[in-house]
């Protein structure tokens, strides 16, 4: 689905990724481990076009998207839930999921991809005339990955989405992750900190170290791995 | 039948993206984990990310037998120790062996890779294996052995016992697949004959034999013996063991596992990269090994590559059957021996002189090694105690050293020169 090669990006002069090459295939989980500062976050950046990307290739569903401003990869299928959630804060809830699907409007498919969200979040419906703003952590970052789900998405690119939260709402977001897995709709590339639950629920990983992928391989192999248990299992 | 489909039936396009990206964290690996590798890449400017694709590959200098000898044991090394769950020695070097490692994920992998070597000749799990290779430093019984047991077969490892009780295992054990070296094949096939026991009284149908160079005319002359169909298989200690390449049941050419390894061929004199198709010597780059990770290994065996497609439908390429090497390396029941090895035992032997010849044939199925020494003009020829001395102690030296049970004939000086004073040292029988 994802086929990226030699792609090199950073921010200004500052090269952080030095190389990668990964791909995706069509249905799996993909979890990104590594330090803080090894890249990971620029290549989720860089596949969604966010970033300029200096050398290399990023073929989605066998299309080359190099030069495809931001908002043209949202509407083939890829849609970013980035660190941090970036929710419209001064906005409802019910409002940023309106905005979520501002690419792909119909009222047809909006009740119905509306729906959906309700069901894989019932949090959000209760809360769906609150303010952004005013709701906890976790059910920010529900809102940020429900927002991302309004846009269809194929590949659903995933930034550190247990940052800052209670291990409880931890559990329940990556639950919601494996739900959408067995939906079977949503390829999904996440990248997370806490190595040893993104490995539970992904199917392969690479490990970043300065800018390069130093491992790889599917999950058994990862956690096995002793560079990739002392580095980041403990 | 295909073990793997997802990975021995890859569109080619996805096998070209897993390798580069395997590749490419394989160098970093090596650059940061094993400081021969750090030296070398630094001494000719090669930045591991600067390696964008498999041509690429090309700027990096061979890795030899010699680069692990160098390095013994440990060098090549590019995990510590204690994750190391496994060590095996290649065969048959003077001096210094050479080492190699495994993980967890190493082994785990040498597993399926053996699973599909087995698969490809049609072995499943109601299938009876009986492993006739040496269980021990060397790689080929442990290989397969795993490999049997991972697909579910029954496993029956009978090592290097002789050739009768291997028969007896057969008949009694209704063993249904022989996996050895083909020299042993051949032994055991003469013993067969010698016992007058009808094949038929066998359920043997399958046989893999690899670990020795065998000609088209010893697979028609096992298939005949056991009334079986016989398949050749490719591996190296220094790259995996067995489970490099194999023969699937079209039999034309072995299928090499390209998710595990980058094959190129070169011009052994140049170095230069010959293009697909060409004859040369095979080189692999290993991309998923985690205890010795191995880049451009030189294997010193010649062969060819194609990526024509195979009628059963495994995209990997293919490689020619190998019948010669590069150098004048000898392999005598899968031990590898330079001639030179040879000469440096004899130098110590008094009485000789550095003259010799290696006689090979094949004599009961089984390879023999005869080595034609000439005795110093010192030597009484007549004494015929004194020259059955020197026999004996070249043959308890070579033994020592090589490990190897050789044949000596002590022959009269300046009998073994041939036209213009040249000796023709190796006289190999074998190969017809």
């Amino acid at each position: 689905m994802l086929k990226v090669q030699n792609i090199r990006a950073g921010y200004g002069n500052l090269l952080v990724l030095k190389n990668a090459s990964i791909h995706i295939n069509e249905g799996e989980i993909v979890t990104l481990i590594g330090p803080n500062g090894c890249g990971k976050s620029t290549l989720l950046k860089t596949i969604v076009r966010l970033l300029p990307l200096q050398h290399g290739s990023i073929m989605f569903q066998g299309k080359e998207i190099n030069h495809l401003p931001p908002e043209k990869t949202v509407s083939l299928g890829i849609a970013l839930v980035p660190e941090g959630r970036h929710i419209f804060a001064p906005l409802s809830v019910m409002d940023n999921l309106v905005l979520g699907a501002y690419t792909c409007f119909s009222k047809l498919t909006f009740q119905e991809d509306l729906e959906r969200m309700f069901v894989l979040f019932p949090r959000l419906k209760e809360r769906r005339k609150q303010l952004a703003g005013t709701l906890s952590g976790g059910e920010q970052q529900m809102l940020a990955i429900a927002r991302a789900l309004m846009s269809r998405p194929r590949l659903l690119l995933l930034d550190e989405p247990s940052m800052g939260l209670a291990p409880l709402i931890v559990e329940n977001i990556f639950e919601t992750i494996n739900k959408l897995r067995a939906e079977g709709k949503t390829t999904i590339c996440l990248v997370e900190q806490n190595a040893e639950m993104a490995l539970e629920i992904s199917d392969r990983g690479y490990v970043l170290e300065t800018g390069k992928i130093v491992y790889q391989g599917p999950r058994e192999n990862l956690i096995e791995n002793v560079e990739v248990i002392r580095a980041y299992l403990g | 039948m295909i073990w793997n489909r997802e990975f021995e039936s890859m569109p080619r396009e996805d096998i070209l993206q897993m390798q580069i990206e395997r590749l490419q964290s394989t160098l970093n690996r090596a650059y940061k984990n094993v400081p021969y590798y750090k030296k070398l890449f630094d001494k000719h400017d090669i930045i591991p990310e600067e390696v964008n694709s498999l041509k690429d590959l090309r700027k990096i200098p061979f890795t030899t037998k010699a680069t692990l000898r160098e390095n013994y044991p440990y060098g090549m090394f590019a995990v510590p120790l204690r994750e190391v769950v496994r060590i095996h020695s290649s065969s048959g070097t003077t001096g210094k062996p050479t080492v190699v490692g495994y993980t967890r994920n190493d082994l785990k992998h040498w597993s399926e890779l053996m699973a599909r070597v087995l698969a490809m000749a049609g072995v499943g799990k109601d299938d009876t294996v009986q492993i006739a290779f040496d269980y021990g430093l060397f790689t080929g019984g442990f290989g397969f052995h795993y490999g049997a047991e991972l697909i579910g077969a029954s496993v029956v490892p009978t090592s290097l016992a002789a050739p009768e009780k291997q028969i007896h295992i057969m008949r009694d054990y209704k063993t249904t697949t022989l996996v050895c070296s083909p020299s042993f094949a051949l032994s055991i096939a003469d013993k067969l004959r010698e016992l007058a026991i009808n094949p038929n009284e066998l359920t043997l149908r399958v046989g893999i034999f690899g670990s020795e160079p065998w000609s088209e005319k010893i697979r028609a002359a096992i298939q005949s013996a056991f009334y079986i169909e016989a398949y050749d298989t490719y591996g190296l200690s220094e790259i995996m063991g067995p489970g490099v390449a194999s023969e699937c049941e079209k039999k034309n050419g072995l299928h090499l596992f390209e998710d595990h390894y980058i094959p190129e061929i070169i011009n052994p004199d140049t170095g230069e990269v010959l293009s697909m198709g060409e004859t040369g010597e095979l080189v692999l780059t290993t991309i998923t090994k985690e205890a010795v990770p191995m880049i451009r290994y030189r294997t010193g065996d010649i062969t060819s590559i194609t990526d024509a497609p195979c009628a059963c439908r495994r995209t990997c390429v293919r490689l020619s059957r190998i019948n010669n090497r590069t150098d004048d390396v000898i392999i005598i029941h899968g031990v590898k021996i330079l001639p030179a090895q040879i000469g440096a035992v004899l130098s110590m032997v008094e009485h000789t002189q550095p003259h010799y010849q290696l006689h090979i044939q094949r004599e009961g199925g089984m390879d023999e090694l005869q080595i034609h020494v000439e005795i110093a003009e010192s030597v009484n020829i007549d004494e015929v105690k004194t020259l059955m001395r020197i026999q004996s102690d070249i043959k308890q030296r070579i033994f020592a050293e090589l490990g190897i049970h050789v044949d000596v004939k002590l022959v009269e000086p300046k009998t073994l020169q041939g036209k213009g004073g040249k000796i023709q040292r190796v006289i190999d029988k074998r190969s017809n």
